[in-house]
């Protein structure tokens, strides 16, 4: 799956594919520093397809990256979302 | 390290107090060592190697899914979340959870006292826990993710050839 190349894009598919099935989603944020690179994946583990990557040199983009991070991380915590999407199952 | 002073929870070494509860949750670190050895993580892979952290969410489950035809006696929670951190060899987990991670809590389970009075203060203390802990966090990784490069009007181009 090649990178998304703008992040509202990708965010919006993230949190997308994360509510078809809370379960089976993980968020993979991968950082090196010697490169100045950051990576974020979201993957159900499903079809090659359904995996979202989104990378990023740019210190601009850290802050909407965490802020999506803790707010997925807000989303598996809570009740709420898990019982809704439990009864489409 | 401030950051985690922040948290002011109890240390780690108080969690052998917990040998006797139902709840095993002793392959995940705390939540405060979690963050201290993520720090640890980023300090070391400054100068080569990556740092990769997993969100997911968990369910609570200890023991594998048995086969089919054998009674399953577990129930599975929704409000935990798995956090895992790996610089490739040494590998850190924690759980965070909405409810039943303080170590307060514990004890005053454990031990029996004064339940329904404290079980509003438990809450109290849990919740406030899983805020404390996205605030240090999130302060964590925003400041070890500083190798990026800052927003520069001239390589305007940059940022989309780096996301081919």
């Amino acid at each position: 799956m090649p990178y998304f190349q703008t992040w509202e894009e990708f965010a919006r598919a993230a949190e997308k594919l994360y509510l078809t099935d809370p379960m089976k989603v993980r968020v993979v944020l991968k950082y090196r520093h010697c490169d100045g690179n950051l990576c974020i994946k979201v993957t159900d583990n499903a079809a090659v397809s359904d995996c979202l990557q989104y990378k990023t040199d740019q210190a601009q983009d850290v802050k909407k990256i965490e802020k999506l991070h803790g707010k997925l991380m807000r989303l598996m915590v809570s009740k709420e979302t898990h019982s809704g999407s439990m009864e489409t199952d | 390290m401030a950051l985690i002073a922040m948290l002011n929870l109890a240390s780690p070494k108080q969690y052998g107090s917990f040998a006797g509860t139902p709840i095993d949750f002793f392959p995940f670190r705390s939540i405060v060592q979690f963050l201290t050895e993520l720090t640890r993580l980023f300090q070391k892979c400054r100068t080569s190697g990556s740092v990769v952290i997993t969100l997911k969410k968990y369910d609570g489950r200890t023991k594998p899914t048995p086969r089919k035809g054998h009674a399953e006696s577990f129930e599975p929670v929704d409000n935990k979340c798995l956090v895992r951190a790996s610089d490739g060899k040494k590998k850190i987990s924690t759980v965070v959870s909405l409810l039943t991670v303080s170590p307060v809590a514990f004890c005053l389970i454990k031990y029996k006292l004064l339940m329904l009075t404290f079980c509003l203060f438990l809450f109290q203390v849990t919740t406030k826990e899983v805020i404390k802990f996205q605030m240090a966090y999130s302060n964590l990784l925003r400041a070890h993710m500083d190798g990026l490069k800052k927003k520069d009007k001239k390589s305007k181009g940059k940022k989309t050839k780096a996301t081919q």
